[in-house]
């Protein structure tokens, strides 16, 4: 018998191919990814242009979640809107009480709705995305209460792919960018943090490191 | 009174002092136009013409309609006249000096000139209106320079099937153009399929073509970097263009005369031939688009494309228009979607309650979730309150839905709206998987809308 001791576990990385995400149509879905599309095929409803733009968002988001190691996607729905819940290994910065001193959490877990709208509709971009947790999110573009939502900008591109905003929401929220000032309303949802990280601007953004590096941990 | 956030038009009321009975008829002066095989009288009482857009050639192409005492009118325009609207539109000094809603006071004109026209005004955007704000018109009229506006107006007029004319200038060249959908299937083509990619651009970045030259400014608000220049002679030209080919195709003239046609606003109209005797070289479904050219005094008349495969709009979807079984309130989804027959069954159905979503979870200041299952508004305040910080539980926006799906509302399928936070409920749509979706009117549009004038005469 094998000594158990001896085993080694180490996390499988993902390999990023050298295209980037050009490589994102190419990519085979995993078992486990295969599997979860499917089932969330199953259930969506809507025009066939809306199913068919559903599925390919869908699937570009889990092959994402593949090639990316800090994205990792529980679950899909496509019943009307897309949905998903997914983790994003991203500093996340926190604050439970006034008096309680500033957190880093290293992830989040975030809800990414895609809705009919965004394919004819210039769609504001706190409409995609919200922190589930942690809670207590201390960032000028995230909404203390309410849900959570983040801010990705005034309104985003018509008809822009969901992987853009996963990328736009890891970039957001690690702070890479950042909209403080409160007197512009494009953006800002909390304005006391936003007045914090001005003062505390040399603190930004919380990681340099790129969507596609390997996450920390 | 603001009738914004209804998402119904409200009625213009007849001022007093005006002699109603002892106006003037448009048989006094309406010509005996060759080759009319209908009952012209009968055909203007009935039409209903939704008009998006009261600015320079929206307003002139209300009074035109007014002065045909046409049967209804519905202005809609968000927008507030400047003083620079003076210059373009068919209004006063004092009328632009005092700011006056562009379509409360066309609303106010059109009654005035036809006290027997049902007139309504909308002082709000088009994709502010209730889902059913365009059910019951014979034929929407789009006279903007906003992008979004265009787009919501064409997809709405797509899904009901209602013929769109859309008349616009391009003041640069003395332009002025009258498009034509018939909207009859979804092949045809609808205004975003000819949008060039600044229109896109301008869409995406919130701005809007404005009149009046503004600068660039935070979506919604009304005011853009590149502004719409005209002249008020060419709004003007583009108002009667439009006006004549809505003339042509409620009484059956020129392209429009088919044979054994008896009522534009009745059956919806046939589709012209194309190259016909009249010369309309109308496209697939009778979609055309007419061009005066001001420096060459040209006047060219050419189909329209089939519906763009970069399209943005979905045009397969058609929306039939009808009444509950029962009180709105009263009905569960499920016996909506018997009514309704949605292809697929209920399984495969999808209902959006107007101005509503469908929380299926709210979360409260201290965080905490809970599960809602009800109807409401955005991110309103429910009942019930958290036990730890006593504050509700508010609707999010990951949880909630706009369209929500038989399978997520599980038993609440079958209990009545007005026990799942329904019971204000306008209009329902019910939809299912073959591009087929029923509209359910009730409340709000029965009482005060535009519907008002088709079903429940007031």
């Amino acid at each position: 018998m094998a000594d158990i001791s001896m085993l080694r576990v180490e996390r499988v990385r993902p390999v990023v191919p050298p295209e980037g995400l050009r490589a994102l149509p190419s990519v085979e879905l995993n078992k486990r990814n295969e599997a979860m599309l499917k089932a969330a095929a199953a259930g969506s409803l809507g025009s066939p242009m809306w199913r068919a733009r559903k599925y390919a968002e869908a699937r570009e988001i889990l092959a994402l979640s593949q090639i990316a190691d800090r994205f990792r996607i529980f679950e899909i729905r496509m019943h009307t809107d897309l949905l998903a819940v997914a983790e994003l290994h991203v500093p996340v910065p926190c604050l439970e009480g006034p008096d309680r001193p500033l957190q880093v959490a290293p992830k989040a877990l975030v809800g990414l709705k895609y809705a009919e709208a965004v394919l004819s509709e210039a769609v504001p971009g706190t409409a995609f995305v919200q922190v589930l947790a942690p809670m207590g999110v201390w960032h000028a573009n995230v909404a203390r209460g309410f849900g959570q939502p983040v801010c990705l900008g005034p309104a985003m591109p018509l008809g822009i792919p969901l992987r853009e905003i996963v990328i736009l929401t890891y970039g957001a929220l690690s702070m890479q960018t950042v909209q403080l000032d409160p007197s512009d309303a494009a953006g800002v949802l909390n304005a006391e943090a936003a007045q914090y990280w001005q003062v505390n601007h040399d603190r930004i953004p919380l990681t340099r490191a790129a969507f596609l590096s390997a996450a920390e941990g | 009174m603001n009738n914004v956030h209804s998402g119904y038009a409200r009625e213009v009321a007849a001022e007093a002092g005006w002699q109603v009975k002892n106006g003037a008829h448009r048989r006094e002066r309406l010509p005996q136009l060759v080759g009319l095989a209908r009952d012209a009288d009968a055909e203007l009482d009935r039409l209903r013409l939704a008009i998006i857009g009261a600015g320079s050639v929206g307003l002139a192409i209300a009074l035109s309609a007014a002065r045909l005492q046409v049967g209804g009118l519905l202005l809609v325009d968000g927008g507030r006249y400047k003083m620079a609207s003076l210059l373009t539109h068919g209004i006063l000094p004092h009328e632009a000096a005092a700011a006056l809603p562009k379509a409360a006071h066309a609303g106010r004109l059109c009654k005035q000139i036809s006290p027997r026209t049902r007139v309504f005004a909308y002082d709000g955007p088009i994709q502010a209106m209730a889902m059913d704000a365009l059910v019951g018109f014979d034929l929407v009229v789009l006279a903007t320079d906003n992008v979004a506006a265009e787009i919501e107006a064409g997809l709405r007029c797509l899904r009901l099937r209602t013929p769109l004319v859309q008349a616009a200038v391009h003041g640069e060249t003395l332009v002025a153009q009258v498009r034509f959908y018939r909207n009859a299937d979804a092949g045809g083509a609808c205004p975003a399929c000819s949008l060039n990619r600044a229109e896109i651009e301008m869409l995406t970045t919130g701005r809007e073509l404005k009149c009046d030259g503004t600068g660039a400014a935070p979506r919604g608000a009304r005011a853009g970097a590149v502004p719409t220049r005209s002249t008020s002679c060419l709004c003007g030209l583009a108002a009667d263009l439009a006006m004549i080919e809505i003339l042509k195709y409620v009484l059956g003239l020129g392209p429009w005369a088919a044979p054994g046609r008896t009522s534009a606003a009745a059956s919806g109209g046939a589709a012209p031939a194309g190259g016909t005797a009249c010369g309309t070289p109308a496209g697939r479904g009778g979609d055309y688009v007419l061009e005066y050219a001001g420096y060459t005094s040209k006047a060219v008349v050419t189909p329209l494309a089939s519906r763009a495969s970069a399209c943005v709009c979905d045009h397969a979807a058609t929306w039939l228009s009808a009444s509950p079984p029962r009180p709105l309130a009263a009905c569960s989804l499920s016996e909506l979607a018997e009514a309704a027959g949605p292809g697929g069954g209920l399984d495969r159905a999808w209902f959006t309650v107007d101005g509503m979503v469908f929380a299926l979870a709210g979360v409260c200041s201290c965080g905490k979730r809970r599960r809602l299952n009800v109807f409401t508004a955005p991110g309103a305040a429910g009942h019930e309150r958290c036990g730890a910080c006593g504050e509700p539980f508010c609707a999010e926006a990951f949880f909630w839905r706009r369209a929500v799906a038989a399978e997520e509302l599980k038993e609440q399928v079958n209990r009545p709206l007005r026990e799942i936070g329904a019971a204000g409920a306008r209009c329902v749509l019910v939809a299912g998987d073959d591009n087929r979706a029923v509209l359910f009117s009730g409340g709000l549009a029965g009482r005060s809308g535009p519907g008002a004038m088709t079903a429940h005469g007031s």
